[in-house]
């Protein structure tokens, strides 16, 4: 997808991404439980500004806010408790369940320094392509 | 070509907490659209930084319910296209879309990663909690 966001962007054009991602440079013990309690789709496959510069992006911000990230899942948690009995009635036992489960996994794997959130920002470089092809 | 998007767990997902406690609970989650985990400020970060002039496009990915492309096309005047998978998702955007942008946001249901848009399109793209 961030390869359609560079072909649809024009050229300097900005990208902003945000995504939860494991931690960079987990050793396996780690790796292994951060996959275990982060979500299903936690993005996995490489650092998220590395991403970007793979799919031809110059980075230009990449901003932490796993802080704030852990604030929102408290917030869920919190909020889930207060409207428990109501929720059990009328979305029933196993959605309320499981949403509980899913937070308190990925809340668990923030505490433990498994799992961050991070905005990253980059440019549609594409002049250089336009080099290498000869246009210029 | 890809195979069709794997985003039936997101289908599902729209459809949850849409009852009278579910509407409760995701006011008191937090956020101005409840499910995203980008905040107010994060958003207004997101505006300041993209400057995107009056009038110029921007497109929303894997937007769900239009949450934050609403915002940062609101705070610069940028035309939006919001583009995700589940129609429930846009369906349930629509009116809060609207009231903010009126005629500058178009929702699509599409698929990221074969958009049916020329080169060089949008001066700005936003992609929040969609890679996987
Ligand atoms: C966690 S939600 C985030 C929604 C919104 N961007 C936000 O921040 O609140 C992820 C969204 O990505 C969408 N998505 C996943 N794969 C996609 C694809 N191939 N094309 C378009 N949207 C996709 C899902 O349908 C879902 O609505």
């Amino acid at each position: 997808m961030l390869r359609e966001c560079y072909r649809v962007l024009r050229p300097d054009g900005l990208l902003v991404v945000a995504a939860i991602e494991l931690t960079p440079n987990l050793k396996d013990l780690d790796l292994h439980r951060a996959l275990e309690l982060g979500p299903a789709d936690v993005h996995a496959e490489a650092a998220l500004g590395e991403m970007l510069q793979r799919s031809g992006f110059e980075l230009v911000i990449e901003r932490d806010v796993t802080r704030e990230f852990r604030v929102r899942i408290r917030q869920r948690l919190d909020a889930l408790a207060r409207n428990e009995q109501a929720l059990r009635r009328e979305e029933g036992d196993d959605v309320v369940h499981e949403e509980r489960e899913k937070r308190a996994r990925m809340l668990k794997a923030v505490n433990q320094g498994l799992l961050r959130r991070t905005i990253v920002v980059g440019r549609a470089e594409k002049s250089l392509m336009q080099t290498s092809d000869g246009v210029t | 070509m890809h195979p069709p998007a794997n985003t039936r767990l997101f289908e599902e997902k729209y459809l949850r907490f849409q009852s009278e406690a579910g509407a409760r609970f995701r006011a008191a989650s937090g956020g101005s659209v409840p499910n995203g985990w980008t905040t107010v400020e994060q958003a207004e970060w997101m505006a300041a930084t993209v400057g995107l002039a009056p009038g110029e496009r921007l497109l929303d990915l894997g937007a769900g319910r239009g949450w934050p492309g609403e915002l940062i096309a609101q705070h610069t005047g940028a035309q939006l296209l919001s583009v995700d998978v589940p129609i429930e998702a846009l369906r349930q955007g629509r009116a809060r879309m609207r009231e903010a942008l009126g005629a500058r946001v178009w929702q699509v249901c599409g698929d990221g990663r074969a958009l049916p848009i020329g080169d060089g399109h949008f001066s700005a793209v936003c992609h929040t909690d969609v890679l996987c």
